[in-house]
């Protein structure tokens, strides 16, 4: 009993708030729009949780996310609104911030300069050009409908948005769990030295992880401008926090200590949650944040246990 | 012997499905040092553990210093007098001696200011009333680590301990610096200060300790004088077997003339111009003080290391030392010293890290790079049956593998290719005498394959015993290499002290 509730707590928590949620407000919060509602706002939340979970694996942060991912929606929106084709801007953007992932990752694998202090540090600098390319203001107007479409289409009946997540999400589960990139991944962050006497060129594949990160910070924010239709200079600001937040819930879950794609997933789930239930539930922004904090903090305490107990 | 310090009666702990401690007695008087030998998971270090107040005993009694008494928590045992020295040693690497000498105590004050002098001084006074010998205020990074240890014992001093546990003491040191330890212990002793000392080396107990206990499996099964025992005694009494062939004989062993690996003029940051061939077929050993080059020359074989000049031959063709990937690719692998931190992924399954230097191999296809699970987990079944490696799942954590089990896996890790060149760095520290056994096994077969092993050591006698030839190092370069008809302890450590430059 003690050791299920060590492995799957977070999950069971996961559980508690949904039935808490479903008893106070059966008709709306259990409707299948409401979840077709939930799923549709963790989506964007849970990609970039996912680019944050692969440097977590090999053991680094990455806290250019945010700026990755509002660079990438201004420049974006920018060129679109030059008249550019978006089949053209968006591999471009989603490249160019690929090359500035593996710059970070460069400066963290072959110049052993601390991963928290490189992204910090590269991620100021394109919050700056962010910022120098739009001029601190919000681009919106002129801005192609067809772009519109990957924030705001349907497919099957459910937000296109949804469908991305779930690939990306297949993707990464596939490559961390089938393939030799993912296993070589998980033996750095488990063990770096070890993993270089094995002949694995270390860092190739953390400067490749940083590379996968930007990526998804970067489709997190093109998504994102699609969606609302506009581009904001500080749009991907709010990601930060809650991606690691996520990923630190997820690391309670199947592997003990280490990230992992499923568990980041049950961690966005748990946030997508609380904020959709509490909302209907009336419940004010700063108190939601203060209860979403608690929880993190509760499921942390929980898994610290759990480790000096092994 | 004088007065009684410690008394253990009946001392018993379980964990989830074993007995680590059988009621087991123990006493210790002032001014004696004990061995405490036994293979790994005998139960040396739960009893260890309990007395440092990090276990709870499930039963039995503690008496130290003829008070009864419970040790719950570190900071009790600390109190107490109790100071527990391990392999680790836990000091900062930048504070020097006398800041990490004092950690953890209250350093005395200076109205608003630390009292530097006075902690110095009081440094100094223990130092010269033991007779340690090394610097103080040098970063203890920048000391060996035979005075590392050093300042880690001092630390003991400062809270006057009464018991001294040392934990594989002489692991990382040289011989050399194992004597001048041995000379220290005993001025401690002569204090009147116990020593609880646990080893794997059988031969240095003779030479520190008065007694020795002997645990096994949980139980104690000796306590004696060590005037009353010899070497072969003891192993019997760890291993329960009546007879131990230490070296395993090697079958039909044929000389070859064939070389494997050439050396020509290699040098690089540790080493210069070394010269050798390893032949196929052949266990050439690798002897030298710490600080020789061994590790550093073996390293830049394997590809860790730049090399500056010379020329490297594999079975006759010159290979530039790119990365370990490539070495390994070429057939040159390294089985590392410190199996732990850079041998095995701890949290991953024995399968997973048997497979992590052969994943290439084992895809279902070359383009997704997806990896065989059926293939993975049959080879690995496969090498952990041949290797009698004890786990309960080919998913289980090595880390909760014994040592002996541990090395099995990295080695491992190396068999399911066909490599030229196996380099072992100290391949049975820390691993008991039946474990050891296995591992020479072992060694000797990866011969019948058409290869050739280096074997770097500190313990002479293992080169001696599964050798054909020992080269030594000193000082960064090579100062000969011994045929099996020259081999002697003298030889190999006259080598060994020869002056380079």
């Amino acid at each position: 009993m003690k050791e299920i509730f060590k492995k799957y707590g977070t999950i069971i928590g996961l559980l508690i708030i949904i039935i808490s949620f479903g008893i106070l407000r059966p008709n709306t919060f259990l409707s299948l729009r409401n979840w077709s509602n939930i799923l549709q706002q963790i989506s964007l939340l849970a990609i970039i949780s996912i680019g944050a979970t692969v440097v977590m694996v090999i053991k680094e942060f990455d806290l250019s996310i945010s700026s990755v991912a509002s660079f990438a929606g201004i420049i974006t929106a920018g060129l679109l609104v030059d008249g550019y084709s978006m089949y053209l801007v968006i591999p471009a953007v989603l490249g160019l911030s690929f090359i500035f992932g593996l710059i970070n990752g460069f400066f963290v694998a072959k110049l052993n300069i601390l991963s928290f202090i490189t992204t910090l540090s590269t991620g100021t600098f394109l919050g700056g050009i962010t910022y120098w390319y739009s001029g601190g203001s919000i681009i919106f107007s002129g801005i192609p409908r067809e772009f519109l479409i990957w924030g705001q289409g349907e497919f099957l009946n459910l937000a296109l948005v949804i469908w991305i997540m779930f690939l990306i999400v297949l993707l990464f589960w596939y490559i961390f769990n089938q393939t030799m990139l993912g296993r070589q991944l998980y033996s750095i962050g488990g063990n770096e030295k070890a993993a270089r006497y094995s002949g694995i060129k270390v860092e190739k594949k953390k400067i490749i992880a940083f590379g996968l990160t930007a990526v998804l910070s970067a489709l997190t924010g093109i998504l994102l401008a699609s969606r609302l239709g506009s581009a904001h200079p500080t749009a991907g600001g709010g990601y930060l926090l809650r991606a690691y937040a996520t990923v630190f819930l997820g690391m309670t879950l199947f592997k003990q200590g280490e990230a992992n794609v499923l568990g980041t997933m049950v961690g966005v789930l748990i946030m997508g949650v609380l904020a959709n239930g509490l909302t209907i539930l009336n419940v004010p922004n700063y108190f939601q944040d203060m209860l979403t904090g608690s929880i993190i903090i509760a499921a942390l305490v929980f898994q610290g246990m759990s480790v000096k107990s092994n | 012997m004088t007065a009684k310090l410690l008394q253990i009666n009946n001392l018993t702990k379980t964990f989830p499905g074993v007995k680590a401690l059988d009621e087991v007695d123990f006493s210790l008087a002032k001014g004696e040092i004990r061995a405490l030998v036994g293979e790994n998971g005998a139960g040396k270090s739960t009893l260890i553990k309990i007395l440092a107040g990090i276990y709870e005993k499930d039963s039995g009694k503690i008496i130290f210093e003829n008070n009864e008494l419970e040790i719950n928590n570190p900071a009790q045992a600390k109190d107490l007098g109790l100071a527990f020295i391990h392999q680790d040693l836990n000091l900062i690497p930048y504070f020097d001696a006398v800041e990490n000498i004092w950690l953890g105590y209250d350093y005395p004050r200076k109205g608003f200011k630390f009292a530097k002098k006075e902690m110095r001084n009081k440094v100094l006074e223990l130092k010269e009333k033991l007779n340690f010998e090394f610097e103080i205020d040098k970063p203890v990074a920048e000391l060996s680590t035979a005075n590392q240890w050093l300042v880690a014992i001092l630390k003991a001093f400062i809270m006057d301990a009464k018991l001294l546990v040392l934990d594989e003491p002489t692991a990382a040191l040289t011989d050399k610096e194992i004597k001048e330890l041995f000379i220290n212990l005993k001025e401690i002793k002569k204090m009147g200060i116990s020593i609880i000392y646990i080893s794997h080396r059988l031969e240095e107990i003779f030479t520190i300790a008065d007694s020795v206990t002997v645990l096994k499996n949980g139980k104690k099964v000796a306590d004696r004088q060590l005037e009353e025992v010899n070497k072969n005694d003891l192993i019997k009494l760890m291993t329960g077997k009546a007879e131990l062939v230490r070296f395993p004989a090697r079958e039909n062993r044929e000389k070859s003339d064939k070389k494997i690996l050439e050396l020509q003029n290699l040098s690089g940051d540790a080493f210069s111009k070394i010269n050798f061939s390893l032949y196929e077929n052949e266990i050439l050993g690798f002897f030298g003080l710490v600080g020789a080059g061994r590790t550093e020359l073996m390293e830049a074989i394997f590809g860790l290391r730049d090399i500056k000049s010379g020329e490297l031959k594999l079975k006759g063709q010159k290979i530039a030392n790119k990365s370990p990937g490539y070495m390994i690719e070429k057939g040159i692998v390294l089985i590392p010293e410190e199996r732990r931190t850079e041998g095995l992924v701890l949290n991953m399954g024995v399968a997973e890290n048997i497979s992590l230097p052969n994943l290439e191999l084992m895809l279902k296809s070359n383009v997704l790079k997806n990896i065989d699970n059926q293939k993975v987990k049959k080879e690995s079944k496969k090498l952990v049956e041949e290797l009698s490696i004890k786990t309960p799942s080919l998913k289980q954590p090595v880390k909760y593998l014994s040592g002996g089990n541990q090395q099995k896996v990295v080695i491992a890790k190396w068999l399911y290719r066909n490599n030229s060149v196996f380099i072992f760095d100290e391949p049975t520290v820390g691993i008991d005498v039946g474990a050891r056994t296995e591992v020479y096994s072992l060694i000797n077969q990866l011969l019948a394959k058409q290869s050739g092993v280096i074997v770097v050591s500190s313990d002479i006698l293992e080169l001696i015993g599964i050798c054909d030839r020992i080269a030594v190092m000193s000082n960064g370069s090579l100062t000969g290499i011994l045929k099996k008809e020259e081999f002697s302890q003298d030889k190999i450590l006259q080598l060994a002290y020869e002056e380079v430059r």
